[in-house]
């Protein structure tokens, strides 16, 4: 049917059974290799730091708008800044669930 | 000579079709392989019987391969892809693909290395999807620090990357200002983005946009109405960067090296590395993958002195783009490169022997035969397919692919060659430019002509 010759057969069956152990250490390498634990980077990257963001950096948080962003920009000059994100929630429009929703995108410093 | 290879693509394809289609555990079919493979040793030297248990194990490993690209690692990146709990992450990796630009956002794939959720940090792989409204100027191999959520993608099937995140303040793109990508598919970008000033340059927009499409697979700017007219007289097909391409690349760069006296032996790993790196440029997709290991299975061949076979050469791109990634079995990219090739390699010479067009005379109307019999092929292999995915039948396509694809060709090399003469013979730019607009605009022409002939197309 294949014609093939002894040498060919050969040649073929190393390759499957080379490939064939491949797919097996790939497979084992994805189901049992745990994700290890790194060194963690600064937790600080990437937030946007309300003490000097200006009001359309804080725009682009989701949930401030317009409005909001210059609440929080008032109650920053007012009270010389932000000892910690948490004093968000005295400013007028930030209700619990808001700040839930933008804490993470956010750091006093 | 028998074309094995291709029964083992067939064989191979069954077996992923299988998997696709039934629920199939791995390590039980894993344990039949091995049994499989075992049984082919003891009997290599039986004749039938070892022919079929081979069989039997290439479906095998075809179902396996397919079944360990759904398998996604513990440590993957999809892992982290949540439909309640929306945690926001920061991710650690680099910008694993060319970005692309338009219309003040960025979008890119992204090879995640770290992932970071209020205290827990871990190792993870896999590339993730993103939109960026924040940052223009980004670079393929930038390591970066991403802050958001992550999304399932929308195409998790087709697509490669397992996570899609939207990125829209600044701050939540870090550059770490250092570069991991590889320095081969850096210069593959820099080449294309050098190619794409070129023709933005020196020529008129649509003249550009066409140029980019065919040679370097940018198919953003092409104008709806060009494209419809290409799809109603089945010419459409010139837009994507194929076999053609990569013999013109093989013929430029063989001619170059051989105008450099370069050694012989010497010159065939210089074009392979040109076929490979056009490869990158023109995005890596099928058609051009399965282009790239044909030419350089041919090359080996002459590297080796060795009979070669356009057969041989398709079935090993076919189990190439396979066993990389077995899902390609179900793009259509795949299905109609590799059906309107196999159509030619197939059907084309019984065609040939049937309408017995070697008896005639004049060499000018065999030429015309011979190429109308070659575009009846490559229809009939790819008919059903498009008239499947597209629901649209161009019979005209025979005709038109006979003055359309000449003129293709003739696209193809000015524009190469207007590439090249801007950099070393700046004094010929201008011809270039010229021969290039005309080209481009006959090349509409005829398309537009072909699609408004009555009965041209009929869509289902």
């Amino acid at each position: 049917m294949l014609d093939l010759t002894n040498d060919e057969r050969r040649v073929v069956i190393f390759i499957l059974l080379i490939y064939l152990l491949g797919l097996g250490i790939n497979f084992a390498c994805k189901h049992f290799t745990p994700g290890e634990r790194p060194g963690r980077f600064n937790q600080s990257l990437g937030k946007i730091n309300i003490n000097t963001a200006d009001k359309k950096l804080l725009m682009s948080i989701s949930g401030i708008g317009d409005r909001l962003s210059q609440r929080i920009i008032d109650f920053r000059e007012l009270n010389k800044g932000f000892k910690s994100p948490e004093e968000l929630k005295g400013i007028k429009g930030i209700t619990e669930a808001k700040f839930d929703k933008i804490k993470d995108y956010i750091m006093a410093q | 000579m028998k074309n094995v290879l291709g029964y083992f693509v067939i064989l191979f394809c069954m077996g992923i079709i299988c998997v696709y289609l039934f629920k199939v555990s791995f390590p039980v079919f894993y344990i039949i392989a091995l049994i499989l493979a075992l049984s082919c040793v003891l009997l290599i030297n039986k004749g039938l019987s070892f022919e079929v248990t081979l069989c039997a194990l290439i479906f095998t490993l075809g179902a396996l391969c397919l079944k360990n690209s759904y398998t996604t690692p513990r440590s993957g990146i999809s892992q982290y892809v949540r439909y309640k709990n929306d945690a926001v992450y920061a991710i650690k990796g680099f910008i694993n693909s060319r970005p692309v630009f338009k219309e003040g956002s960025v979008s890119f794939a992204f090879r995640a290395e770290e992932i970071q959720s209020g205290d827990n940090g871990h190792k993870t792989c896999g590339d993730i999807l993103v939109y960026s409204k924040a940052q223009n100027k980004l670079f393929y191999g930038e390591e970066l620090i991403l802050f958001g959520r992550l999304q399932k993608p929308f195409r998790l099937f087709k697509g490669k990357a397992q996570a899609l995140m939207r990125i829209k303040n600044s701050s939540a793109l870090v550059k770490l200002n250092t570069n991991k990508g590889s320095v081969f598919k850096k210069l593959a970008f820099y080449l294309k983005d050098s190619t794409e000033s070129i023709f933005k340059r020196c020529l008129s927009p649509l003249a550009a946009n066409i140029n980019n499409a065919m040679i370097l697979g940018e198919k953003k700017g092409i104008p709806r109405v060009v494209y419809d007219s290409m799809v109603k007289s089945g010419t459409v097909h010139i837009m994507v960067v194929s076999g053609f391409h990569v013999g013109v690349i093989a013929f430029i760069s063989g001619i170059s090296f051989k105008i450099l006296r370069i050694p012989r032996k010497i010159r065939y790993f210089g074009v392979m590395f040109c076929l490979v790196l056009y490869c990158f440029i023109a995005n890596a997709s099928t058609p051009v993958v399965r282009s790239t290991v044909m030419g350089a299975f041919l090359i080996i061949g002459c590297f080796l002195q060795r009979e070669t076979s356009l057969k041989d050469s398709l079935s090993l791109a076919a189990l190439f783009i396979l066993v990389v990634n077995p899902r390609d079995l179900f793009s259509v990219s795949f299905q109609l490169s590799f059906a309107s090739v196999a159509a030619i390699a197939y059907l084309y010479p019984c065609l040939k022997a049937l309408s017995k067009v070697e008896k005639l005379r004049i060499g000018f109307l065999r030429g015309i035969a011979n190429g109308l019999l070659v575009s009846f092929s490559a229809w009939l292999g790819t008919v059903g397919l498009i008239a499947y995915y597209f629901k649209i039948i161009s019979p005209v396509a025979i005709l038109a692919n006979l003055f359309i694809i000449p003129l293709a060709s003739l696209l193809i090399l000015s524009g190469l060659s207007l590439a090249i003469a801007s950099v070393f013979l700046p004094v010929l730019l201008e011809a270039f430019i010229s021969f290039n607009e005309l080209v481009v605009f006959l090349l509409l022409r005829l398309s537009s002509f072909f699609s408004e002939i009555p009965f041209a197309y009929r869509y289902l």
